[in-house]
């Protein structure tokens, strides 16, 4: 091992797994919208959107416990601040929408504003240690 | 947390660049650890001081273990 990579955790197996399950996401979330609002379907299209994102983390885990150990403690640094962050922005912009702001999507933005925020973290708390 | 990990590295002519393949973590993992950057988890402190043939506070802490108080001395 020669370096603490920052994006280490995204290897070659996370991101085929993780287009796969946009790609997933993208094709399903069209289905879905051809479907009767009250068919079964579109629960099992819906539980399968959760289900592949489930699947996605499951992968990301594994990557990160397979880390160096100073690569790993700053994975888990970035993603307590990025989960912390997460939760504020869903909740406070919940308060914001209730006041007229318009609705955001988070169904659609959760997933990569949180593995934005997470690789910026992971860089600049990486800096620490350098 | 303070540490002799550089010193015993050296007394051994290793790089940290050795010293972490022997450990198996990165050198950036050797680096921080040196620099008191990071402390290591106890598995790899454990490993280290077996490494040096040390117990794990003879390396980290050492100036407390090296330099203990004397409370006899200020009880009198």
């Amino acid at each position: 091992m020669s370096a603490v990579r920052p994006f280490r955790c995204f290897d070659s197996r996370v991101i085929v797994v993780a287009l796969g399950v946009a790609a997933w996401l993208i094709a399903s979330a069209g289905l879905s919208r051809m479907l009767d609002p009250a068919s079964p379907a579109r629960v099992l299209l819906a539980l399968g959107q959760a289900g592949s994102l489930a699947a996605l983390l499951l992968v990301i885990r594994r990557s990160i416990t397979q880390m160096d150990e100073l690569a790993r403690h700053i994975h888990y640094q970035a993603l307590a601040v990025v989960a912390a962050m997460m939760v504020t922005a869903i909740a406070g912009w919940a308060f914001l929408e209730r006041a007229g702001l318009p609705r955001i999507e988070w169904s659609i933005y959760a997933a990569p504003a949180f593995t934005l925020a997470w690789a910026a973290l992971v860089m600049l708390i990486a800096r620490r240690y350098e | 947390m303070k540490n002799s990990v550089r010193e015993l590295r050296a007394a051994k002519s290793w790089s940290q660049g050795d010293l972490a393949e022997r450990l198996a973590v990165s050198r950036q993992t050797v680096n921080a650890i040196e620099t008191e950057k990071y402390d290591p988890s106890l598995p790899l402190a454990l490993k280290i001081a077996r490494l040096f043939g040390l117990r794990v506070e003879e390396i980290f802490g050492s100036s407390e273990v090296r330099a203990p108080k004397n409370r006899d001395t200020k009880q009198g």
